[in-house]
């Protein structure tokens, strides 16, 4: 069939479906209708093919029904073993995921002194800044009988000690400034002192 | 599952049985496998309807659907091997005439169907769908997710083909 012959086909095939007499149809395409009365005469080939296609009797219908609810049933059950499984595993890895968050909100106090290297507050961050500020000898001494437990108490430890080293030093410092002074300078007291002597 | 449901089902089930039962059975060409085809497709349906859907009608298409689903997941299985697309999995389906289906030719066999094994897979489908199971060409558009003009250009030359390959068959 041509080209033009398988349009009029399609038209003819569409009117057809439209419902259009058969007749009509074959009157509209009068030119055409030997090829188109081969093609119709298939189709009605086809049909009473179909028609010897001899469906199951009813009866089957229950099978099905019997089947599908039996699979309902079947994937219920399934679906309640799974909730079963899932509700333990789920609580299991809640307890694990909120004891893994814990020690970070956690007050560092509560926390041996390696938990704190693992995860550092900003408080505790202060803490190592504030050690490291303080001359470098007393620090360590300080941290060693500290234990580095209490952040506040290490501040304090470290402000007192670098008081402390500061006096000292401001202290050595007056002695050798009085042993380098002049005789001339001296108070009078401590001169006759010297003189006494 | 409530008793309105299975009658409703029963009424889908007198509705489409047939044409769906067809489509299969002139794929796998085998009436036992058919028929447990058929049945794996209502029972799919039956379960998929959900509870708020009960009042609507499920269409032929639907059926057809899961039905072209089922027919090439079974082809796929039989042949114990992947096969993504779907029109290699069609051309893979024997036809009545191939040695290892001789036992088919106990069935009702006519010229027709043999000269429907000459078709394309696609020429085929849309002749099967069209003519032997009444879809029309909107619905096999859809199944098929072609256009309407191209279903209708694949039935005239399907239909072209059948009187050829009849002309031949009828010559021999």
């Amino acid at each position: 069939m041509k080209e033009s012959n398988e349009e009029i086909l399609i038209k003819a095939l569409k009117l057809l479906e439209q419902g259009t007499p058969l007749e009509r149809v074959l009157n509209t395409f009068s030119d055409e209708s030997g090829e188109l009365k081969q093609s119709l005469h298939i189709i009605e080939k086809l049909r009473e093919e179909a028609a010897l296609i001899v469906p199951p009797p009813p009866e089957f219908l229950h099978s099905i029904m019997r089947i599908a609810e039996a699979n309902r049933i079947i994937a219920q059950e399934n679906k309640y073993r799974f909730l079963k499984l899932l509700v333990p595993a789920f609580a299991v890895v809640m307890v694990f995921v909120l004891s893994r968050q814990s020690p970070a909100n956690a007050p560092i106090s509560h926390l041996p002194a390696s938990s704190s290297f693992i995860s550092p507050s900003p408080l505790n961050n202060n803490a190592i800044n504030a050690v490291q500020a303080v001359p470098g000898g007393i620090a360590r001494t300080k941290i060693k009988e500290e234990g580095a437990n209490d952040n506040n108490e290490i501040i304090a430890a470290y402000i007192t000690a670098a008081d402390t080293e500061q006096t000292a030093l401001s202290d050595t410092q007056t002695t050798e400034q009085a042993v380098q002074a002049k005789p001339e300078e001296l108070p009078a007291s401590i001169t006759n002192s010297i003189d006494d002597v | 599952m409530d008793i309105w449901h299975k009658d409703r089902f029963e009424d889908l089930y007198k509705l489409h049985f047939t044409p769906v039962f067809r489509y299969i059975f002139l794929r796998v060409k085998d009436r036992g496998e058919a028929e447990d085809l058929t049945q794996a497709v209502f029972v799919k349906a039956y379960q998929a309807t959900p509870p708020d859907k009960k009042g609507k009608a499920l269409s032929l298409n639907y059926f057809f659907t899961i039905a072209r689903n089922t027919v090439i997941d079974h082809w796929r299985k039989k042949r114990e091997v992947l096969v993504d697309d779907e029109e290699a999995v069609f051309e893979s389906i024997p036809d009545f005439d191939t040695p290892e289906h001789g036992a088919l030719r106990n069935e009702a066999r006519t010229d027709i169907l043999s000269a429907l094994d000459t078709l394309s897979p696609s020429e085929k489908e849309v002749i099967t769908l069209r003519f032997m199971n009444e879809l029309s060409t909107k619905e096999i558009a859809t199944l098929l997710g072609k256009s309407e003009p191209a279903i209708r250009q694949l039935q005239s030359r399907g239909l072209r083909s059948l009187r050829e390959s009849l002309a031949k068959i009828e010559n021999a």
